[in-house]
């Protein structure tokens, strides 16, 4: 009888910890943003599997799924989370203009964004890559010197690439959608971007593969206004139950249909960085 | 509070802008005007399928929105065997969207000669090119010339859109910085000074014009 009720008291103990942990275990939000009953959030609607446009237009994408979850642990559904689509160079200025309360669309965290926004915990590390046409002579990134490269509008790879490829010359498209278009043209030798989004593309465009050399480790982070104290420590919180809910194993394989993208992917949101 | 130190830093990216702003608009002027002047002259030659054309073009642009032209040019084209470097489609999606307001500007010029010059011309024994040339182009030019004014100052406005294909010129400069360096106020507020210089510039060399044009043959 005693073995019996302590079994049923550890099955219970062990049932409490995997429970999602309710709203008032987090940390309290601001009281402006309770005041407006959901969480602005701007996601990526170009870069999947991150953020996409579905179907039906609504954005889809393990971030957007992320969002949707944080939007939950906010106002208990994930309608707590208002969605909307930015781009690469319009969401810090989204942010600061208070158009939304957190960026959660790719954003790299590096010194000259953490002088004007507070970046929360690191979320999701991984390498970027390029992307070139499969009849193309490049199979190291040495052999792009010279050329042209596509890439979208304040990505973060620019300063990497000018200054570890000689006499690179970049061209700024708006979106991930125009450059590939651009690069399927010939406009340029290929189209970098972040690891998981090239792979991704690779798999859509029979026309393109990936350079496998890995270029400009970068870490992701969720941005938010400067001095939003409150806000940081209920978006770290909730990072770390994302983690704790083994949230993102079943998220990934969702939307990354490759094994091996999966697993890299996988590695990138659940283990901590390599060397920083 | 506005970094002023930061915008003077910025000083020499934004011209470098300026200056491919500045060639791009000024080759779209000048296509745009010769596109304009022959636009016309087939619009309102008696070669009716001809006029139709020009007439049908001229819907075309101004049916649909700028934004889609340059597209178009710089997307759309090298399905159709023709791939223009980003500073070509620049100029031609320009230089096709401006001629169009030329082509109607023009038009608008001549029908405001009456049918009664045509007669007072032919009393005086003009020839017929003596008549076009000295009596209804000046006629024309004048009445045309504001419009024509505002769409070279729209010109140089619209260059802007050709951010969007990736030409570097001053708003892509600004959108550049922003991306990196965050600083939305300086920036914008920059290049609308730098836009509005340039186009008060234009403005009053094109009033200085039209007043030049009003004033009586014989005061000259």
């Amino acid at each position: 009888m005693k073995t019996t009720f302590t079994s049923a008291l550890a099955l219970l103990v062990a049932g409490l910890a995997a429970a999602p942990v309710a709203a008032q275990d987090f940390p309290p939000l601001p009281a402006s943003i309770e005041e407006q009953g959901v969480l602005r959030i701007g996601v990526k609607c170009d870069s999947p599997p991150f953020g996409a446009s579905g179907i039906d237009g609504t954005p889809i994408g393990i971030e957007v799924e992320m969002a949707k979850k944080i939007g939950e642990y906010a106002f208990g559904s994930e309608e707590g989370a208002e969605l909307s689509c930015v781009t690469s160079e319009s969401r810090i200025p989204s942010l600061n203009s208070g158009k939304i309360d957190l960026i959660l669309a790719t954003l790299g965290r590096f010194p000259a964004r953490e002088e004007v926004i507070d970046f929360s915990n690191i979320y999701f590390w991984g390498t970027s890559n390029v992307l070139v046409p499969v009849d193309s002579p490049v199979q190291e990134l040495s052999d792009l010197a010279g050329e042209t490269l596509l890439i979208v509008k304040g990505g973060s790879q620019i300063r990497w690439l000018e200054e570890n490829i000689p006499d690179i010359e970049m061209m700024q498209l708006n979106t991930t959608a125009d450059g590939i278009q651009a690069l399927l043209q010939g406009r340029a030798a290929g189209y970098v971007g972040d690891g998981g989004l090239i792979y991704t593309l690779a798999g859509n465009y029979d026309q393109l593969r990936v350079v496998e050399e890995g270029l400009d480790l970068g870490v992701n982070g969720i941005g938010l206004r400067k001095d939003e104290p409150e806000l940081m420590a209920f978006v770290n919180a909730a990072l770390d139950q994302l983690r704790a809910e083994n949230f993102y194993e079943t998220v990934i394989t969702e939307f990354v249909e490759e094994p091996a993208v999966a697993d890299v992917m996988t590695r990138g949101f659940t283990e901590e960085p390599p060397q920083m | 509070m506005i970094d002023w130190a930061y915008i003077w830093a910025a000083v020499p990216d934004l011209m470098r802008g300026l200056g491919m702003t500045l060639i791009v608009s000024f080759l779209a002027i000048l296509f745009s005007l010769i596109g304009g002047v022959i636009g016309c002259a087939l619009r309102v030659s008696p070669i009716k399928p001809l006029s139709w054309l020009v007439a049908g073009y001229v819907e075309f642009i101004r049916g649909t929105p700028y934004l889609v032209q340059v597209f178009f040019v710089f997307y759309g084209l090298p399905s159709l065997g023709l791939r223009l470097s980003i500073f070509w489609s620049g100029v031609v999606a320009l230089s096709l969207w401006a001629s169009v307001f030329h082509i109607e500007s023009f038009r608008a010029g001549l029908s405001s000669v009456s049918k009664d010059i045509r007669n007072a011309s032919a009393s005086l024994g003009l020839r017929r090119w003596h008549h076009g040339l000295f009596v209804v182009l000046p006629i024309a030019a004048r009445s045309a010339l504001p419009s024509t004014l505002n769409t070279i100052v729209s010109t140089i406005k619209n260059s802007a859109y050709l951010q969007a294909i990736g030409l570097v010129e001053l708003t892509f400069v600004a959108v550049d910085r922003i991306a990196y360096e965050f600083r939305s106020i300086e920036m914008f507020l920059s290049i609308c000074v730098i836009y509005l210089a340039v186009v008060l510039v234009v403005s009053t060399l094109g009033h200085r014009l039209e007043r030049r044009l009003d004033r009586p043959y014989a005061g000259r």
